[in-house]
């Protein structure tokens, strides 16, 4: 039987090498190594699964001792071949790169053949070519009987070619070039997802915007500010809402589930400076983001990625109670942002004279941890009318005071803010990805879903009629489309010459080509 | 929780109708010559026609369960497998209608009724969905995905027919060895399935609380007798019985779940081989598998994949893609879901262009397509309930 892969086309790797070029081409072009390199790249890839990928571990512990400690000695093999971080290996990296370069190899090598061998078919071919097809049928026959198929493959819509008696129907020509088109496809998708290793090519970070606070987007170079104008979270509530009712059994046994969260945003654009040297700011347009419906503006998007589970506090409030005269002054209140000094009640004068948001004693001394207003504590003064001053140092469940004093600090009330946690990001590599996937789906489509089929008919020797079939997929179903219509025009119906046999033991074997 | 109830007799309706239509097919197989004419007229039809009765009921369980839980059920390991079952015989309905053989309606149907078996395993609570899993591209995403693997699991049937009938049973060889290890994992999933039933019924698990890793107190809660425990396992409930202590590192519980399955599945096939069909099981289907041409069956492989690849690359990668980069703010993280789905499509790339190699088609093809098959469920159940990630259901 012929090999009819490319229509016997002159293809470049099957030529004997002669240069170094043509060793390198032959061997990106072989079908054999393109196996071998996906195999392995499954291989590796499954390799990746095992454990999980340093990325995905905890960040307490150094990932040296995580492996060892979570998975014992296989772990810490693991880790000393550099399986967490597999899939950025350069032996991963590699086989992907000499993938791609095969796909464009082999592509190039056989594309070219095979368009010109498609594109100048002689309609009348030798016995020799016909007999050599997979589906083959020889015996008496009319041109008239030719004529008759002719039509009848018209109607199952093949393009019909005559040069006298001979015959060339063909249909789905086109799915040829599917391998091709999804190649390219998948060589523009690797580029576009190659090229994202550059920085240039993609943006990202992670803002924490407290609620009412407006932050200068570093993503956007400072071009666009975004202000949280509220943060939304949402708990499903199987007692108080009817349609959460029916999970309150699994929500009983996970805990609180959050039903949603969500930012309400304001975005802004920097158009100048105001004198005080602060930015200039315009509204352009107000939305929300949640999870699974970014907020999107010019090339950029906004994800709604994390929320602060303990909030921050905007302001506190305290009163003053005079242990001895039993009044009480106040409630003042200290805007943790901006912070007075001094604090005037009815003669009673309180002084701010300290400030730590994120409250711990380091080495004995009152410290703060971050500028995160999360645990704030105040060092204030109080001076009486009568000018004697106590100090005073308060916070959240902490009230150092001198045991004699006479004015007490006490919490009156608490403002507190959300703080959403914003993932700002852009990739201009998006368009080529989308390309490339686009490109690759549609070749995959094309190739798969549309066989292509051909039907030669020539008279033969005597008043013989041959017929022959080629198809690149199924073609059991090329014989069962066509040859109905043989045996209606009473031509010599094919046969495949191509069968797989079974193993030759059985008793079944015997019965096979009877029919 | 009206709907939801009766989503669930919808659904076991649809297993009734597939459990008879696979044994018409039964019927107009046996019945059938090798030239594939004689009573395959009569209960072929009625089989496929059951299948097709089955279908839409487990469509109007699939919608009332929707209506019963507010969202597209396919968020738990429940639902998303017991839509694989159904898009399985989507995937069946589709190539059947193509080449009208009974014989894959014989292999095909009990497959898909097996897996269906197997999703009912798993508990189908209703559970409220997380923000992240509630978006309309993972609702596409996974419905592709599983029609995806649905068709290209038909290619598991056909390509079982074909090694069933070109494998010699009179002689050892690997492929009659490879075969019958298939029929004893199919047995294993059957014994999982009749084991769990079982013990349900007699409620014969227990509870051990044990230390584990990080220092914390976990425990962990049988439904099956107890066969291992971690280290130091103290027994809270249930029968002790003989049991192994194993190291921390091991998961016992789900070691005691497959442990069981074995156990049941050699009993089943046990019985089977030594008691009912005195043979290799593969041995005793071959005549069935014989009343296909290799040409044909291996034909049927190839189709099922070439129909089924570019749906799952679309549903289980493309559309994968898209939900990841809304979701999760990436589209690909390597996460151990998403490497299986790339791994499965990559097995399938393998086997079609093993097909462009002259002399690789036939046996070594359909190898291929058995194996195909093992990774799609290694993916539904191995990624979901041992390797945790950010998809997983468990
Ligand atoms: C992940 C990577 C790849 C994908 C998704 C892919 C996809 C495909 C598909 C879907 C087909 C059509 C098969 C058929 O019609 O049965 C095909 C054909 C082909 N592929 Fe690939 N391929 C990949 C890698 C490669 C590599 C590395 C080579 C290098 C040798 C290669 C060489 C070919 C050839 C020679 C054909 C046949 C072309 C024809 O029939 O005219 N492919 N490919």
């Amino acid at each position: 039987m012929l090999d009819m892969k490319y229509d016997g086309a002159d293809i470049r790797s099957k030529r004997r090498p002669k240069s170094w070029i043509d060793r390198v081409w032959s061997f990106f072009a072989s079908v054999k190594v393109g196996l071998w390199l996906i195999g392995l790249i499954i291989v590796g890839s499954a390799i990746g699964t095992i454990f999980p990928q340093e990325m995905y571990i905890p960040q307490q512990l150094p990932p040296s001792q995580y492996y060892a400690q979570e998975y014992g000695t296989p772990g810490t093999i693991y880790y000393s071949l550099g399986f967490h971080n597999l899939y950025t290996s350069w032996w991963y990296i590699t086989l992907i790169v000499m993938l791609t370069l095969s796909l464009i190899v082999a592509s190039i090598d056989r594309l070219v053949p095979l368009y010109k061998a498609l594109k100048h078919q002689p309609v009348r071919r030798t016995e020799r070519f016909m007999k050599g097809q997979r589906l083959i049928g020889q015996g008496p026959g009319t041109e008239a009987q030719i004529d008759e198929l002719e039509s009848a493959l018209k109607k199952k819509r093949y393009r019909v070619t005559r040069d006298g008696d001979a015959l060339l129907a063909e249909k789905h020509r086109f799915g040829r070039w599917g391998p091709y088109v999804n190649h390219l496809g998948l060589v523009i998708f690797f580029i576009g997802a190659m090229l994202r290793v550059f920085p240039a090519f993609h943006t990202d970070t992670l803002e924490w915007v407290r609620e009412g606070d407006t932050v200068s987007l570093e993503a956007t170079d400072g071009e666009y500010y975004l202000r949280n104008d509220q943060f939304i979270l949402e708990m499903y509530d199987p007692e108080n809402n009817e349609e959460d009712a029916k999970f309150a059994a699994a929500i009983e046994k996970a805990g609180a589930v959050p039903k949603n969260y969500e930012t309400e945003l304001t975005l802004f654009k920097k158009v100048g400076t105001n004198e005080d040297g602060s930015p200039q700011l315009e509204q352009v347009t107000s939305g929300s983001t949640k999870v699974n419906h970014p907020f999107t503006f010019d090339k950029y998007e906004v994800y709604q990625e994390q929320y602060s589970s303990r909030p921050e506090f905007l302001a506190m409030s305290f009163t003053i109670a005079d242990q001895e005269s039993g009044d009480t002054y106040g409630p003042f209140t200290v805007d943790l942002e901006n912070p007075e000094t001094t604090y005037d009640l009815d003669g009673v004068e309180v002084t701010l004279k300290d400030l730590y948001p994120d409250f711990q004693v380091k080495d004995g001394q009152p410290d703060t941890k971050s500028p995160r207003a999360l645990n704030p504590a105040f060092f204030f003064n109080v001076t009486s009318p009568e000018g004697e001053t106590e100090s005073n140092l308060i916070g959240i469940r902490l009230n150092v005071a001198d045991e004699d004093n006479r004015y007490k600090v006490q919490f009156a009330g608490t403002e507190m803010a959300s703080t959403s946690g914003l993932r700002v990001k852009s990739d201009s590599t998006y368009p080529i990805l989308i390309i490339g996937g686009t490109i690759f789906m549609i070749g995959i489509i094309m190739g798969m879903y549309w066989p292509h089929r051909r039907v030669w008919v020539r008279k033969g020797e005597g008043t013989d009629v041959l017929v022959s079939g080629f198809t690149n997929k199924n073609p059991s179903s090329l014989r069962r489309e066509v040859s109905p219509l043989l045996e209606k025009t009473g031509l010599p119906i094919w046969e495949d010459q191509a069968k797989f046999e079974s193993k030759p033991d059985d008793d079944t074997q015997h019965e096979r080509g009877e029919s | 929780m009206e709907w939801i109830d009766w989503s669930s007799r919808m659904l076991f309706i649809a297993f009734i109708f597939y459990a008879v239509s696979t044994v018409l097919f039964t019927i107009a197989v046996s019945g059938m010559r090798k030239d594939g004419n004689v009573n395959r007229v009569a209960y072929g039809k009625y089989a496929y026609l059951l299948a097709i009765i089955g279908f839409a009921s487990q469509l109007t369980y699939f919608f009332m369960r929707w209506a019963g839980v507010g969202y597209a059920p396919v968020s738990n390991l429940y639902e998303y497998t017991t839509f694989f079952g159904m898009m399985m015989v989507v995937g069946f309905l589709v190539v059947y209608g193509i080449y009208k053989n009974d014989v894959l309606g014989l292999f095909a149907m009990p497959v898909a009724l097996l897996v269906i078996a197997f999703a009912s395993m798993f508990s189908s609570e209703v559970a409220p969905l997380i923000p992240a899993l509630n978006s309309v591209w993972l609702k596409i995403h996974v419905t592709t995905a599983a029609l995806g693997q649905g068709i290209l699991a038909i290619s598991f049937a056909s390509g079982l027919i074909f090694l069933l009938n070109e494998t010699s049973m009179k002689e050892q060889s690997k492929s009659r060895t490879w075969l019958e290890v298939t029929m004893f994992t199919l047995m294993c999933v059957l014994g999982f399935i009749l084991v769990s039933m079982l013990f349900k019924g007699i409620g014969s698990g227990g509870v051990v609380e044990f230390t584990n890793d990080r220092g914390q107190t976990e425990s962990y809660e049988y439904l099956m007798p107890i066969l291992f425990v971690p280290e130091g396992a103290q027994l809270l409930s249930g029968a002790s019985g003989l049991s192994l202590e194993l190291p921390n590192w091991i998961n016992t519980l789900k070691l005691n779940t497959l442990v069981w399955s074995i156990i049941g599945g050699a009993v089943i096939y046990v019985l089977l081989r030594f008691v009912i069909l005195r043979k290799r099981v593969a041995e005793a289907l071959q005549p069935l598998a014989k009343k296909v041409d290799l040409d044909l069956a291996d034909e049927i492989s190839y189709r099922s994949v070439a129909i089924g690849l570019p749906v799952f690359i679309l549903g289980g990668l493309i559309f994968a893609m898209i939900w990841a980069q809304i979701a999760w703010n990436r589209f690909w993280g390597w996460d151990p879901k998403e490497v299986w789905a790339l791994i499965t499509m990559l097995t399938y790339v393998y086997y079609l262009h093993m097909r462009i190699q002259r002399g690789w088609t036939g046996t070594r093809a359909a190898w291929l397509c058995v194996g195909g098959f093992g990774i799609i469920m290694f993916n539904l159940v191995f990624v979901n309930l041992v390797i945790a990630g950010l998809h997983s259901y468990a």
